[in-house]
């Protein structure tokens, strides 16, 4: 179903019954206190939410817990990954029945860094996110590609090849053979593209290219072209996750665009990717507030 | 609508399972969901900030918003709740700052001057209250004047994003413009949190608070709905009003945003803008790039 699409990052992971491993059962759940409240006073900037959560996430005591490695060295990235409890505590739902209003506004607000399109392009991103939801191509069934599908919610890890998996089993296979992308590769016309990684240090990189230009960066409407390369940092601290992507794609935006890094949380081993129900396209008349 | 608060129900299930806190759903899941823990708000009247996850659409990953501090006065919560700028989704807490960047289009009056307000063929006024930045176009006759914010620097523009000159001079009333709108002049007195003056005026509820981050001095008086009906921004020596009527969820009725369909603006007390609102969105994609001339004059 469309609408499963929309909602993969919150339901991505399907927890089974069953007792978690007792190592993660111990372990606090939530973000702490950054800043000792009875001395905290504003700093002189504002920081975006993405820049201040990802701060926040470095006192985690997820993050200080020892980070399992492969026998070759590497960081095991190996895992399911979800979202980490707000410290505030779970806000609710404001208006019964507003979801989606009260989700695209909290989504829109979030996002300050946006991609600085070229100026000849400002009124086509308007013009996109505006439109009624249909104009997604995602909302016509098609993937999301990379990099809208984001952090995955499950990580397998080999030494050759690393496997990501997202909500909806949407796989994409990595090698980390020590290949390289290729003139070919570039030539490809995919909604994932095709990638290689690299280990720099403990950080996983992966680099893809070969994409079509169907699919968008995110839902406001972010297009992008057919020449667009994407790198992709995978960094795992203790029992986090820290994630971020940069997309290069200089005919259409000023400068490389990186969206803000995203932190998750290892959840319990026992867990598994749900599959979403067959993709429907949405008519035009439909429900208004599913508007993108 | 129906499938979709089918699914996000059992999404809460399915999380409900990740989280302990959350595995025995109450009856009423809404008065459950909305208490959370509390935090008293300490005697400097400001709380570090907190965060929250909510999903994207579409599988565009997770993303965070910042929930509404202890030390904001309820009233400043009902305040923002009246424009549409308080929301939460499910497993995300309460925020109060859902309107990041806006748009809107009028005619009208407008002192291009900055002393005289003229008659107006257009006006068109993007802002991201977060950098915070701002563009405002104004269209008198064949003659377009553009001036821009971003942070510490301002410039105008011989077309919008085209090529700029410095115009640093302008950057704090660009500034004050920004909370001669309703969101705007809320974004004061939320960021003031604790060290918000609520007040009861001839009936009226009466907001003042200055952001840590500009230190402007905003006063705002709001009508019987809850929604900023005046403000008052003072910085300096130089006086800002505005007034708001006829406010409409019109213009963005499927996000449950209003806006006012008339702002009439004051500066020192003579008038600087009479606008009749044509077109209004939240949170549009709006971005205002510092050219590098003007970064160089910036920096010196």
């Amino acid at each position: 179903m469309n609408t499963a699409w929309r909602l993969a990052s919150a339901a991505a992971v399907l927890i089974v019954a069953g007792a978690a491993p007792a190592e993660l059962t111990a372990q606090p759940a939530g973000q702490t206190q950054v800043v000792d409240p009875s001395t905290y006073h504003p700093t002189k900037k504002r920081i975006s939410p993405f820049a201040a959560y990802a701060a926040a996430q470095q006192t985690n005591p997820l993050g200080k817990l020892p980070t399992p490695r492969t026998a070759d060295g590497k960081p095991d990235l190996t895992g399911f990954w979800g979202s980490i409890p707000s410290l505030a505590g779970p806000g609710g739902i404001r208006i019964d029945g507003s979801f989606e209003p009260d989700q695209a506004a909290l989504q829109r607000a979030s996002g300050w860094e946006k991609p600085l399109y070229k100026p000849e392009f400002w009124d086509k991103v308007r013009s996109l996110d505006f439109s009624k939801v249909d104009v997604d191509t995602v909302f016509n069934c098609f993937p999301p590609g990379v990099p809208r599908t984001n952090v995955p919610s499950q990580i397998i890890q080999t030494p050759t090849q690393t496997v990501l998996i997202y909500g909806g089993l949407r796989t994409r296979v990595v090698p980390t053979d020590g290949r390289k992308l290729t003139p070919e590769d570039e030539d490809m016309s995919t909604f994932d593209g095709i990638s290689v990684g690299r280990w720099e240090g403990d950080t996983l990189v992966v680099e893809s290219v070969g994409f079509t230009d169907v699919s968008w960066l995110q839902w406001q409407g972010y297009f992008h072209t057919n020449q667009m390369k994407v790198t992709e940092r995978f960094r795992r601290q203790g029992n986090l996750l820290f994630y971020d992507f940069t997309v290069n794609d200089p005919d259409v935006l000023m400068e490389p665009w990186t969206q803000g890094t995203l932190v998750q949380r290892l959840l319990p081993a026992n867990g598994r990717v749900g599959e979403y129900d067959p993709c429907v396209v949405l008519e035009p008349s439909g429900d208004p507030y599913m508007r993108g | 609508m129906r499938f979709v608060l089918t699914f996000i129900f059992g999404a809460c299930l399915c999380l409900a399972g990740a989280n302990p806190a959350l595995a025995q759903f109450p009856d009423n899941i809404t008065a459950k969901m909305q208490a959370g823990p509390k935090f008293p708000c300490p005697p400097g009247g400001y709380y570090p900030p907190m965060y929250g996850i909510v999903g994207r659409n579409a599988g565009d990953g997770p993303a965070p918003t910042e929930a509404v501090s202890p030390c904001t006065p309820p009233e400043v919560v009902a305040a923002a709740t009246s424009l549409g700028m308080a929301r939460s989704h499910f497993n995300s807490p309460l925020g109060v700052k859902a309107v990041m960047t806006i748009m809107f289009t009028a005619q009208g009056t407008f002192a291009t001057d900055g002393k005289t307000a003229r008659p107006i063929e257009k006006l068109d006024f993007h802002v991201h209250y977060g950098l915070p930045g701002a563009r405002l176009m104004v269209k008198v006759g064949e003659k377009l004047d553009i001036t821009a914010l971003n942070d510490d620097a301002a410039w105008k523009e011989i077309s919008e994003g085209g090529a700029a000159t410095p115009a640093m001079n302008r950057g704090r009333e660009m500034l004050a413009l920004t909370k001669l709108t309703p969101a705007g002049a809320l974004w004061s007195v939320i960021e003031a949190e604790g060290h918000t003056q609520v007040s009861h005026v001839g009936g009226k509820t009466v907001l003042r608070g200055a952001s840590p981050y500009d230190g402007m001095d905003v006063t705002v008086t709001l009508d019987a709905n809850d929604r900023p009906e005046s403000v008052k921004v003072v910085d300096g020596k130089t006086t800002y009003g505005a007034t708001f009527g006829d406010y409409t969820d019109g213009f963005e009725s499927l996000f449950l945003f209003v806006f006012p369909k008339h702002l009439a603006w004051t500066k020192n007390g003579r008038p600087f803008a009479d606008l009749t609102v044509t077109a209004y969105k939240t949170n549009p994609y709006v971005v205002f790039p510092v050219p590098e001339n003007v970064k160089h004059a910036s920096a010196k």
